[in-house]
């Protein structure tokens, strides 16, 4: 999905899709049987605004959209992130590490799509009392309480983990880090396979 | 026939202030100062980037 301006925000899809193909490949299918796209949308918010309308679901306000860096649209199972500023946010950066920055949102948007998609009531019922077992930095990463209310809570917390997990694959495999709660990591292996099968 | 009602959104936002601090989080997760010094600056930028742009909107 290309939206926006052609050409002006190539560079930084294709920097979100390539980090989309460094998943494991059973993530890669997940995602692929959820019907997940991704998009960088150069009018935002009304370019959001007006995908929402597309698909006949009421859009989220301008004030709702302005602060944000990316989107999940479940109606059309795609995250679209805010071409404008994610451009702005990596001003100055060398093509290295914007690259590895936008993967690491890119991982977590992914982490977030296979979370909502999989994860049931009853486990983003526990999301509030599992943000409290996280390390201090996560925890200060999910903007609760704040922009997320309490059942959101759980998703933010399997995207961030996911992110974590996927960053670390280079360096440390499969592994779980220690410093993660036991807790977390049940939570979050019962909705993302880890280690995946392939 | 009546159109369809519209249907509440599912609306799940990544805030752009919320950035840095993932990205530290990322990186840093136990907040043991185990990021490089470039990652460091990286992240830095980014914090004023946003900053910056949070002005401007």
């Amino acid at each position: 999905m290309s939206l926006g301006v052609p050409g002006q925000f190539d560079r930084l899809l294709s920097e979100i899709r390539g980090a989309r193909a460094q998943l494991p490949a059973e993530h890669r299918n997940l995602l692929a049987q959820i019907g997940t796209q991704e998009g960088v949308i150069e009018d935002w918010p009304s370019g959001v605004q007006d995908l929402f309308r597309s698909v006949q679901e009421v859009p989220p306000s301008d004030a709702a959209l302005v602060n944000a860096a990316a989107v999940w649209l479940d109606g059309l199972r795609t995250v679209v992130f805010n071409g404008p500023l994610m451009q702005a946010a990596t001003t100055g950066l060398t093509d290295a590490s914007r690259k590895q920055l936008v993967a690491y949102i890119a991982w977590h948007e992914y982490g977030h799509a296979l979370s909502l998609t999989r994860s049931t009531h009853e486990q983003r019922r526990s999301g509030v009392r599992l943000l409290g077992l996280l390390s201090d930095g996560m925890r200060a990463s999910i903007d609760y309480p704040g922009g997320y209310g309490r059942l959101q809570v759980f998703d933010e917390i399997i995207a961030t983990v996911y992110a974590l997990l996927i960053s670390r694959i280079r360096k440390d495999g499969y592994g779980v880090p220690e410093f993660l709660h036991l807790e977390i990591v049940k939570a979050f292996k019962e909705v993302i396979p880890w280690p995946p099968s392939q | 026939m009546a159109p369809e009602p519209m249907r509440e959104p599912h609306t799940a936002a990544f805030p752009a202030a919320k950035i840095a601090p993932f990205l530290r989080a990322v990186v840093d997760p136990e907040g043991k100062g185990d990021l490089t010094p470039e990652q460091a600056a990286a992240i830095q930028q980014v914090e004023a980037n946003v900053a910056r742009s949070d002005q401007r909107r």
